[in-house]
């Protein structure tokens, strides 16, 4: 007798894929990732290169010979943090410093809490900042764009915008301008606003994330700015903010489940990074900014529920 | 024109909806036919035909037992030969009467001029469909008789009827609401009189324009008592509290009923099969089933006597079994996996879904990403990963503080995640240990 396949409702599925929203936060990574190599060269291209390799080789090392899982080399995820980790570091930067950051940033961002999805902070960021705070010399010393872009020798570095802002200097149209195009010092995944906000609409036309995170993070870091007498604009164009609302703040894993959630997590999120900008000691705050919020996310899921329906007789 | 809708949450399946608008078979008449005496929620009828009795089409067979049950009647005329158990499309064994079908019937609808029903008193109509065995036909199979006889404490205005037909690959109401639309017009008229309410609205999905046309020029002499109301495709809005609350802005609290708030629902099929029963007396013995998917060669609305075999009914849509993987009693997302072929079509059936190769099969699952797709879509406002992992861990109270027993099973959650985590099968689990834990 011919027998069938018997399951519970329901019989069908959406064709969406993990590994498809991954692949997809990949192509929207890339505009930002030619600005960046365009203005920094074949030392940027080291940079990420090694950044991504060595995270997929982490993932797939920790997988199978400390968790016992049997996986595939290549997977979307690691590949997504790599490019994002390399995207946050100043080209030039030494490749075991690079690789130590991978390290970091998969075995202990992410690996360590049980691999894909059990992660509470963003694995990339916790490589960036670890690198940040283990050498500050080198993790500061950014190159100036356009210079030896197709050398590996050491380019002549110089002070980003909002080191130069942090010593006082009052932002001009110019620089926002140098901003948009990518013209600046800083990570090669920093500069060029365009670039990163191009990511932006294609991630929300293929409806990997929604606009509740990146417009809150982007208005809130606007109005702090203008609440305490910034300039909005290039606060919201330099630095990390960009990069930070569109592919940081918005990892599925480290963010709030609910759309309010996400809402208050993003304006916090940038509450948190003009704070740092105006009163702390570094001239960046928005990785530290996204690093908070992931921690108070569980928080934020336990608070900010879907509103439950009550009875209601009459329209 | 204003077209309603519920929220929050819902999906966007693809439709398939591919028998739209093709004309309605009748299956040629089978030689035997089973049927089961417990179609429909409550206690199974019981029998009142002996083995070796002769009986004629449409002769009750099994009368309503104690409570709430429902009659069962036979299609067609023949011979009783057996009474005892077969298993059911799920294989599970129910106490069912075999009749040896005679030869020379055919299986149709016979079409009737509307007959006038205006002096059908309330205590008239429920006693018509209780007599004529109606149960729930868009799937619930709840006895009908029961569910529009109002007690004295509850205020019902509005009756809802559902021609929604959210399921995806189903088109059985669709037919029904084309080819009969003055008789669902009347039935809604006939809900409305046994319940006591003041108005009609009968909700249509806007993917089923030349329904909700047929149903606006049949319900035309009844403006201001019954409407016609164009629904957003979108699923599952012709889920009970769903659509109550599109059609009315009315919420009913997760796990009441629609009474509740005033209201009544019931699917255009068994409008229409309460307005014949009043009208005609004519018992519910046959029904509309899709019949659709991989490895069918003649797709189509089929009109089936209730107990024809479902291998007898695939066989005439020409389905190839060899093919075939699967096979899913009702729509694609709510239905039933059939368990054996060899088990008869029931009142509640709306379709037999075929499924081949790899979309028989479910994707293998990932680990959850927490993308929050599921609280997006859940209908009714659930955390359903929240849920599923409570259930998964065995965290009862949990799982109960989260609103478990809220949930329709509407399945939303499981079709959108994009780790293909079974999350509607775990918060199932869910459900069954509060229950289990209350015992």
């Amino acid at each position: 007798m011919k027998t069938f396949v018997i399951s519970q409702a329901p019989h069908i599925h959406s064709p969406n894929t993990t590994a498809g929203a991954m692949r997809h936060v990949v192509i929207a990574l890339l505009p930002a990732l030619a600005v960046g190599l365009w203005w920094f060269g074949v030392s940027a291209a080291v940079v990420v290169a090694s950044a991504a390799l060595s995270c997929l080789a982490f993932e797939w090392a920790i997988s199978r010979f400390m968790m016992g899982r049997k996986v595939s080399f290549f997977a979307w995820a690691p590949l997504v943090t790599g490019l994002l980790l390399g995207m946050n570091l100043p080209a030039g930067l030494p490749v075991w410093t690079v690789v130590i950051g991978s390290l970091i940033a998969i075995g202990i961002g992410k690996m360590a809490f049980g691999g894909l999805g059990c992660n509470i902070f963003n694995p990339a960021l916790v490589g960036r900042v670890f690198l940040l705070l283990s050498f500050p010399a080198l993790m500061t010393s950014w190159p100036l764009a356009g210079e030896g872009r197709l050398s590996l020798a050491d380019a002549a570095t110089g002070a980003t915008p909002l080191m130069l802002a942090k010593q006082g200097m009052i932002p001009d149209r110019a620089m926002i301008l140098d901003e948009l195009a990518g013209s600046v010092g800083g990570s090669l995944g920093e500069v060029g606003a365009i670039a990163i906000l191009i990511g932006l609409a294609y991630l929300l036309v293929v409806r990997v994330i929604t606009w509740h995170i990146p417009v809150s993070v982007i208005l809130s870091v606007g109005v702090m700015s203008w609440l305490t007498g910034g300039n909005p604009l290039f606060d919201v164009v330099s630095g990390g903010v960009l990069l930070g609302a569109v592919f940081m703040a918005t990892d599925y894993a480290t963010s709030p489940m609910t759309r309010r959630g996400q809402l208050i997590y993003g304006v916090m999120i940038g509450v948190i990074t003009i704070i740092i900008r105006r009163w702390g000691v570094y001239p960046e705050g928005v990785s530290f900014a996204i690093l908070v919020m992931n921690g108070a996310t569980p928080l934020i899921n336990r608070y900010v529920r879907p509103r439950r329906q009550v009875e209601r007789r009459c329209a | 024109m204003k077209v309603y809708t519920f929220s929050p949450g819902g999906i966007h399946p693809p439709q398939q909806k591919n028998t739209a608008g093709t004309p309605v078979i009748p299956v040629s008449t089978p030689d035997t036919i089973v049927l089961p005496l417990d179609q429909h929620i409550g206690r199974t009828a019981e029998p009142v035909v002996s083995r070796g009795e002769t009986v004629g089409a449409g002769q009750l067979i099994a009368r309503v037992a104690d409570g709430i049950s429902a009659a069962i009647h036979t299609p067609l005329s023949g011979t009783v030969t057996e009474i005892g158990m077969k298993r059911n499309y799920s294989g599970i064994p129910v106490r069912s009467v075999t009749i040896r079908v005679e030869e020379g019937q055919s299986v149709e609808d016979v079409g009737m001029p509307m007959a006038d029903i205006g002096h059908a008193t309330a205590a008239e109509i429920v006693a018509a469909a209780s007599a004529a065995g109606l149960v729930g036909l868009g799937g619930a199979a709840f006895p009908t008789a029961f569910k529009i006889h109002v007690p004295e404490d509850n205020a019902i205005d509005t009756v809802v009827i559902n021609g929604a037909e959210c399921e995806p690959v189903l088109t059985c109401d669709d037919a029904l609401m084309c080819g009969h639309p003055g008789e669902v017009v009347a039935g809604a008229r006939l809900v409305m009189k046994a319940t006591g309410a003041n108005k009609a609205i009968i909700g249509v999905e806007d993917n089923k324009p030349e329904a909700i046309a047929h149903l606006r020029e049949s319900a035309a002499p009844y403006a201001g008592s019954v409407t016609v109301a164009v629904l957003k495709a979108k699923y599952p809005q012709g889920g009970e509290r769903q659509l109550v609350q599109a059609l009315t802005g009315r919420i009913i609290t997760p796990g009441k009923l629609p009474m509740s708030v005033g209201v009544v629902v019931q699917n255009v099929a068994t409008a229409r099969a309460l307005y014949r029963a009043v009208a005609f007396g004519e018992p519910l013995t046959k029904r509309i089933v899709t019949v659709a998917g991989a490895g069918i060669a003649r797709p189509a609305d089929y009109l089936v006597p209730v107990g024809m075999s479902i291998s007898a009914l695939l066989q005439q849509a020409g389905a190839d079994m060899e093919r075939i993987d699967k096979l899913v009693a009702g729509g694609p997302m709510m239905g039933h996996a059939i368990e054996t072929v060899d088990a008869p079509v029931t009142k509640a059936l709306s379709a037999v879904v075929a499924f081949s190769g790899q979309e028989a099969y479910r994707r293998p699952m990932d680990p959850c990403v927490r993308c929050g797709r599921c609280v997006d879509v859940c209908p009714n406002a659930l955390e359903p990963y929240l849920i599923a992992t409570c259930g998964k861990l065995g965290r009862v109270d949990d799982a109960a503080r989260a609103g478990a027993m809220m949930c329709m099973e509407c399945g939303s959650c499981s079709y959108v995640c994009p780790s293909s985590r079974p999350i509607t099968d775990m918060i199932r689990v869910a459900k069954y240990l509060i229950r289990k834990s209350l015992k």
